[in-house]
């Protein structure tokens, strides 16, 4: 900043310019508050010593969440090369390149990562919780939609599931983005949209298997939540 | 002046019109069914409307300059028109497709009481789910309980029914000397009440009644007497001395009883004017007033006995064909022109 605008806008690939500071945190060794110049490529963020170190205890990379928890979750084979093949860099267009079909934002920088004992579904109830929470209920779909997301994700994580709850889901997130007056409506659907679009075969062994889940390492006890 | 397109039909409105005004120009001008449902907007009230998002409308080009389309449907009731904009609203499906979403979103919380209510029959929450909802609830969780409270001597407040949209907050913003209830929590744990359950008492704390859209305030003297359908709506008037009441109103007849007293609604089922506590409470003899004769009772509520509108059941089959059968049916390019609606 000392060095003046052209000097930032020198840094950086493409329209991205400048550095970003991300928040890391999740799985890896080091996570932390980085400040990086775009364009490093994700990979180097995850596993250089410089940024955040690696995944903990040597497990397998599943996913990340690249940009704050509203935005899509990306599976490990997809957030480290883009659909085309092409590596994926840290940048606004390289993250979101793909559409949400296979890409997902940069977004605010809130970089969660998730080794390979993560369960997708319980993450996504935490996000829905949150969401859930944070509706100020002004306008209809996101004040009925987001607390009826949370409770059929509660249903998923306590067992009572049944196949039919997760195309409920995806249309229930459907009807929610897009119609609200503010963009937090769209950011309770994305995660869940993006999900049952990456993740769908999860859903279905919680549906197949209830007993699965109690093997399921997770921060929220499930104890704690049959009281709740 | 701008010229705005609304499924198929061009009307030119004064710049700053909304999209939702505009329809309803359109509406008056060539009788058709262009204007979008509300459930919170209130023209009579300042700042209402944006919150229910029943009244979205997509808009496939923005303006004669910019004739980009919005990505997102539009609050109707809160976006102006520009000129050249060109607005879809029963002519497109994914649109009814997501009106019928938040037409659920609204539902899967309320308790579907009407044998019950005394808002049945004049309920727009009933005529939206029928003109615009899915048939049947996919929504297999407990619903959200109050227990019904008064707020007043005059006026029964059944938060299981609310939909939260606002308009009995403003009319005692805006009507009444001081604001004495508002929306409490947020969130989906939001509901309506006032500061410790205090009374509502002022000389116009009545109107809150007839905005309501749907039964969450319903009138404490006129509670379980009748169902409206087996009422007969009369106009009449009487000199009122309260400030700001006009002495117009809606008078409900059982024979030759006066059930109750409302404000009269016009076409969108909005109060013409607000009425004061007086006249709405305690004038319930046929001798306190001057009839003008029976009342016209627009397409709204069933107490329209049979008159209610072909169109919009025409609209409302063919969305639940659709919803049933998975068949889609044509609603293109002219499909609701009003020359090309049969009566």
């Amino acid at each position: 900043m000392n060095e003046g605008g052209e000097a930032f806008s020198k840094i950086g690939v493409g329209k991205s310019t400048g550095t970003k500071l991300i928040s890391a945190s999740g799985h890896i060794n080091k996570p932390g508050v980085y400040e990086i110049e775009l364009g490093v490529p994700v990979e180097e963020f995850i596993y250089s010593d410089a940024y955040c170190g690696g995944i903990r205890n040597g497990k397998k990379l599943k996913a990340v969440v690249a940009g704050g928890s509203s935005v899509p979750i990306l599976p490990a084979e997809l957030i480290l090369k883009t659909a085309k093949g092409e590596p994926r860099l840290m940048t606004y267009e390289s993250l979101s390149d793909g559409g949400f079909a296979t890409g997902t934002m940069l977004g605010s920088g809130g970089f969660i990562v998730m080794d390979e004992d993560t369960s997708i579904v319980k993450n996504l109830f935490t996000f829905a919780r949150f969401y859930r929470h944070e509706s100020c209920g002004q306008c209809s779909p996101c004040r009925e939609g987001t607390s009826w997301m949370e409770m059929i994700l509660r249903n998923f994580i306590t067992g009572k599931a049944k196949m039919s709850d997760i195309d409920l889901l995806w249309d229930v997130q459907s009807k929610i983005d897009g119609k609200t007056i503010c963009p937090l409506g769209d950011a309770a659907s994305w995660p869940v949209a993006a999900a049952i679009r990456h993740f769908r075969h999860e859903f279905e062994e919680y549906v197949n298997n209830p007993q699965s889940i109690k093997e399921v390492k997770h921060y929220f006890r499930l104890n704690n939540l049959q009281e709740a | 002046m701008a010229k705005v397109t609304i499924d198929d039909i061009t009307i030119e409105v004064p710049d700053g019109t909304t999209i939702l005004q505009a329809a309803r120009m359109i509406d008056e001008k060539y009788g058709t069914h262009t204007a979008p449902p509300t459930m919170c907007y209130y023209s009579k009230l300042k700042t209402t409307g944006g919150y229910c998002r029943t009244c979205i409308v997509s808009v496939t080009q923005g303006s004669e300059k910019d004739p980009r389309p919005m990505p997102k449907p539009v609050a109707s009731c809160r976006t102006n028109v520009m000129d050249g904009m060109v607005v879809k609203n029963n002519t497109s499906p994914e649109l009814l497709e997501a009106r019928a979403g938040v037409v659920e979103f609204l539902l899967i919380n309320h308790p579907l009481d009407c044998p019950v209510c005394d808002q049945a029959g004049e309920c727009h929450l009933q005529d939206l789910s029928y003109e615009n909802g899915d048939e049947g609830s996919r929504f297999q969780f407990p619903k959200r309980v109050y227990e019904p409270i008064d707020i007043g001597d005059k006026v029964k407040l059944n938060m299981n029914r609310c939909i939260m949209c606002y308009r009995c907050v403003k009319v005692c913003d805006q009507i009444t000397d001081n604001r004495v209830h508002g929306m409490l929590y947020r969130g989906a744990d939001s509901e309506i009440s006032t500061y410790i359950e205090k009374a509502i008492d002022n000389d116009f704390s009545g109107n809150v009644i007839d905005v309501c859209p749907v039964g969450a305030l319903t009138d404490r003297t006129f509670r379980f007497k009748s169902r409206v359908w087996f009422t007969k709506p009369v106009d009449a008037h009487r000199n009122c001395e309260t400030e700001g009441c006009t002495g117009k109103v809606r008078l409900w007849f059982k024979g030759d009883d006066v059930l109750r007293v409302t404000s009269r609604k016009d076409q969108w089922g909005e109060a013409e004017s607000f009425i004061c506590n007086t006249c709405r409470f305690e004038k319930k003899n046929a001798n306190d007033w001057v009839m003008e004769g029976p009342s016209k009772i627009s397409h709204h509520s069933v107490i329209n006995q049979n008159h209610y509108e072909l169109q919009q059941i025409k609209l409302g089959i063919k969305r639940q064909i659709k919803h049933l059968t998975g068949v889609k049916i044509d609603l293109g390019e002219g499909a609701l022109n009003p020359n090309n609606i049969q009566k």
